[in-house]
């Protein structure tokens, strides 16, 4: 497929870490490096292969490479500055609202608790609120997670607003126990800054934690 | 940066437990197992410092010397245990995905909050790498740059407006 060449983030597809080539860990630590490609792809309209992206991650610095550990903030702008989009910086301690505000901007990659991610339609039964279009399916995997959300808009009801959603892209599908490949989530607001308080209250994080960019397409 | 977080992020570069994801047994083994495997070796750990600790307060146990030195390395060695399940989040009971982002504490554990980016620590540009991973170049056509590479697009792009609601 050849990519769009558009503004319009939503006409480039989603990406996800399971079911591409050569991905480290077979893609199983490849959240980040997803968000990364999806990123590059939207702004420099180049796709990477997510081992190249955790090779250009990891070029710079010596933290933790064991194909199975993620990527870290330093080696996510590591990565990024290498496959030439320099205007991304990382901020730790937001809240949605930041994020409300940086997706206006463009794709921004949000660290979340992905137990508490919103999910799919009578998945994941955990008694949360789920999500509105597509969400979760892997409904084990409760660690520290990246999405990157796309877009925001309001929600409205017979021309009443109700709240603000927001568009995410998960990598965590395509794998053969779920072949899914949903073109993104949509949720709200609320309840990614629920995935994204609860980041530091169930996981190694001490901070909510978020890379964003800094100037539009 | 600090002399604290010099010596975290050193620290951090140091994962005592690391060395296991080097080993084709471990990798091999699925996420379910590593977890119950290092719980086991945590919980005896645990119940291994205790004791000792008791029996060290009471002045039953370890008349000589070298006896607080055991008790220091065991304690350590559980504290470096429990770091390397926290991080790596391998206690979760999860079979595909784990955590692809880890914890930023070691390299910056200093950041208050707020837009940090100014605040980053410099990279070590002396450090090695060990063997990158090398591009897919499955399918790719000899016009690419170096790493580019076209990938199977079977999902096409929806627009927000083309999906139901779950709700």
């Amino acid at each position: 497929m050849t990519l769009p060449h558009s503004k319009d983030i939503f006409k480039y597809p989603a990406r996800f870490q399971f079911g591409q080539a050569g991905a480290p860990c077979g893609g199983s630590s490849c959240c980040t490096d997803t968000c990364i490609q999806m990123i590059v792809e939207y702004y420099k309209d180049r796709t990477y292969s997510l081992s190249y992206i955790r090779k250009m991650a990891q070029s710079q610095t010596s933290y933790n490479e064991a194909p199975c550990t993620g990527i870290n903030h330093v080696e996510v702008l590591n990565a990024l500055n290498k496959l030439d989009v320099t205007h991304y910086k990382v901020a730790f301690g937001v809240n949605n609202t930041f994020v409300g505000q940086k997706v206006a901007v463009g794709p921004t990659l949000v660290g979340i608790h992905y137990g508490s991610y919103p999910s799919a339609y009578n998945k994941c039964h955990s008694g949360h609120r789920g999500a509105e279009i597509h969400g979760k399916t892997d409904c084990r995997f409760r660690g520290a997670h990246a999405v990157l959300a796309i877009g925001r808009r309001a929600h409205t009801k017979d021309g009443k607003y109700l709240h603000t959603d927001v568009f995410t892209r998960d990598p965590d599908h395509n794998s053969p126990a779920r072949p899914e490949k949903p073109a993104f989530d949509r949720i709200s607001l609320y309840d990614l800054g629920v995935a994204m308080n609860n980041l530091p209250k169930y996981t190694a994080f001490s901070k909510t934690y978020v890379i964003y960019p800094t100037k539009r397409k | 940066m600090s002399t604290k977080a010099v010596v975290l992020q050193a620290v951090g570069n140091v994962s005592i437990f690391g060395w296991l994801e080097n080993l084709d047994f471990w990798k091999a083994l699925p996420y379910p197992i590593k977890g119950a495997l290092l719980r086991g070796l945590k919980a005896g750990l645990s119940v291994i410092v205790a004791a000792l600790l008791t029996a060290a307060t009471a002045g039953t146990l370890f008349p000589v010397t070298w006896g607080p030195a055991v008790i220091v390395l065991l304690t350590t060695a559980l504290q470096a245990l429990d770091k390397y399940i926290r991080e790596w989040n391998i206690d979760v009971e999860n079979t595909e995905a784990n955590s692809g982002i880890p914890t930023a504490d070691p390299v910056t554990p200093e950041i208050p909050s707020g837009d940090a980016a100014k605040d980053l620590p410099p990279v070590n540009t002396d450090a090695t790498v060990a063997v990158p991973p090398q591009p897919v170049v499955e399918d790719k056509p000899t016009d690419l740059p170096e790493g580019e590479v076209v990938l199977d697009d079977t999902n096409d792009p929806v627009s927000p407006e083309d999906l139901p609601d779950n709700t």
